[in-house]
């Protein structure tokens, strides 16, 4: 296999093409801190994609409960058995404490789905990744074994026969999943048919329906089970990232052409997504752009950390982690960064802090920021994740988004916080 | 064999079944932290409440069946005090387009 350049792994690695990129790329970040699972994104995406016959089961936006959940149950937690099958104990990072180099969160040491793959010399031929194929039960249902029965507060024996069902413990966080729009997309290696492909001006990941004939290697080599299979047309669909939106072609939406951002990017109640492009140098890199909000988040603060790096496919999809959840369990899904992440966006800086603002504030696709700067206005005593206590500081400041042709599209200006008095002290004054 | 299925042994071979392994962590950390979030968000004290006690969301409301409907308000309120409510001004540039509307 061909040797291309992994960014997020700190390495070569193998890929069954050489190595091409596209002019821009489609990316997002999530901010998994504020997610309460509304799943009015799903929804929107749902009502919008996939409402048809054969399209059931298929979310092409879910949110999921970890660690409890996944759609399909257990999609990550068996890829993972896997690779370690393949190489046992051998799926390590090296960490790296210099941020500055090109490979932000150090060199991972273990397998990609492509590299265990070919020691497993997988049979037939044309399975190029380490992957499969959910059954029809796991994909059943979105929130099975996630979540539980519901309704009022009732105990046991309030009705006749009733019962206590048994409940999770109650901490848990949300993981929002869309396709990823990979680098090194697994379900674009092991199509036989060459079916799938990446668009040189966005780097969008799509199926030709024309090409497609429903082998369903796609499905099985998703590290991320996002290609979905549709049995009433026979071949498989995936997120399309709402294209026509990003292209500035809804004409309904936009008549003038201002790309917007994707359906469920448009309707998180939550303010948790982000969404937009970076550059592609000519060398394949992310070009250095620190005044566009999303390579600010990602590359520059990296406070946003892609999900299972060590899948190797270079996803697009960045989170900010969650900041209650215990650091072993983060790393394995979001890489060494995750330390670093959520001490930045605990007491995030006033730069920080005004981009964080840009979030949903605008249906349009931001592609540049600015921050003006204004006085001191507060300051906020915050709890680190380490127990400690420190000491943030606001500003007056305003965060500008430009859009497209650099027309002013959102601005947000940070005020003077308000305080809640506790009961016991509300007219002491 | 309990007469009750909530009292039965797991059967791992039950596709229902809830199978899923915990990781220990702590739900009054996971309560603060959401209380912070929607404060940076501009959230009032009761609107941050409410989130609590619609059984639709469901990790907050099981914090508020963990900890008690007193307690955990009192608990939301200070944070609250602690950490203030974040305020902005936004704007955003007008739709395009007025929303919704008609194909021409």
């Amino acid at each position: 296999m061909p040797e291309v350049y992994n960014w997020q792994l700190g390495r070569m690695m193998s890929y069954p093409y050489e190595e091409h990129h596209p002019r821009r790329q489609f990316a997002f970040v999530f901010n998994i801190n504020r997610c309460i699972a509304c799943q009015t994104c799903s929804m929107a995406c749902k009502s919008t994609w996939t409402w048809s016959r054969g399209q059931e089961f298929m979310w092409w936006n879910n949110v999921e409960t970890k660690p409890y959940g996944g759609y399909p149950h257990g999609w990550d937690s068996k890829l993972l058995s896997m690779l370690e099958e393949v190489n046992p104990g051998g799926q390590k990072w090296t960490a790296q404490d210099d941020k500055d180099h090109d490979w932000p969160y150090g060199t991972f040491e273990g397998m990609t789905i492509f590299e265990a793959a070919e020691r497993r010399r997988l049979e037939p031929q044309s399975s190029r990744a380490l992957g499969y194929l959910p059954t029809e039960e796991e994909w059943r249902a979105p929130n099975m074994h996630e979540e539980v029965a519901h309704g009022p507060l009732q105990g046991k024996g309030d009705r006749p026969g009733s019962a206590q069902l048994p409940e999770h413990r109650v901490w848990y966080f949300y993981l929002q999943r869309i396709c990823n729009h990979c680098t090194y997309p697994g379900c674009l290696a092991a199509c036989p048919r060459n079916a799938i492909y990446k668009r040189p001006e966005d780097g969008v990941v799509l199926i030709d329906q024309s090409r497609c004939r429903g082998y369903r290697k796609c499905v099985e080599a998703c590290p991320y089970k996002k290609s979905m299979y549709r049995p009433t047309t026979r071949t498989s669909e995936k997120c399309i990232a709402c294209y026509p939106r990003l292209e500035g072609r809804d004409d309904v939406i936009t008549p003038d052409g201002t790309p917007v951002e994707t359906r469920c990017m448009s309707a998180c109640v939550g303010k948790i997504r982000m969404q937009g492009f970076v550059t592609i140098d000519d060398e394949g890199n992310w070009k250095a752009e620190p005044e566009n909000p999303l390579y600010y988040l990602i590359r520059e603060r990296q406070i946003a950390l892609p999900l299972y790096a060590q899948f190797g496919t270079e996803p697009n999809g960045f989170y900010i982690p969650p900041r209650w959840v215990p650091r072993p369990y983060l790393e394995q899904m979001f890489g060494p960064g995750v330390q670093h992440a959520i001490e930045q966006y605990a007491c995030p800086d006033r730069e920080l802090l005004a981009v964080l603002q840009l979030f949903r504030a605008t249906r349009n696709v931001i592609f540049r920021f600015e921050v003006d700067k204004g006085p001191k206005v507060a300051e906020v005593e915050v709890t680190m994740p380490d127990g400690t206590k420190k000491t943030q500081e606001i500003f007056n400041d305003t965060a500008r988004g430009f859009g497209a042709s650099g027309e002013l599209v959102a601005s947000v200006t940070i005020e003077e916080p308000t305080w809640v008095r506790p009961d016991e002290h509300l007219n002491s004054i | 064999m309990p007469s009750h299925p909530k009292d039965r042994p797991a059967e791992p071979a039950d596709p229902f079944q809830m199978l899923a392994g915990g990781v220990e962590g702590d739900p009054l950390l996971m309560l603060d932290c959401v209380v912070e979030e929607y404060a940076r968000m501009g959230l009032e004290a009761d609107e941050i409440v409410a989130l609590f006690e619609d059984p639709q969301f469901l990790a907050t409301h099981g914090l508020r069946s963990l900890f008690g409907v007193e307690a955990t308000r009192e608990r939301v309120l200070s944070v609250l005090s602690r950490c203030g409510i974040l305020r902005v001004t936004a704007s955003a540039a007008p739709p395009t387009a007025p929303f919704p509307c008609k194909r021409s």
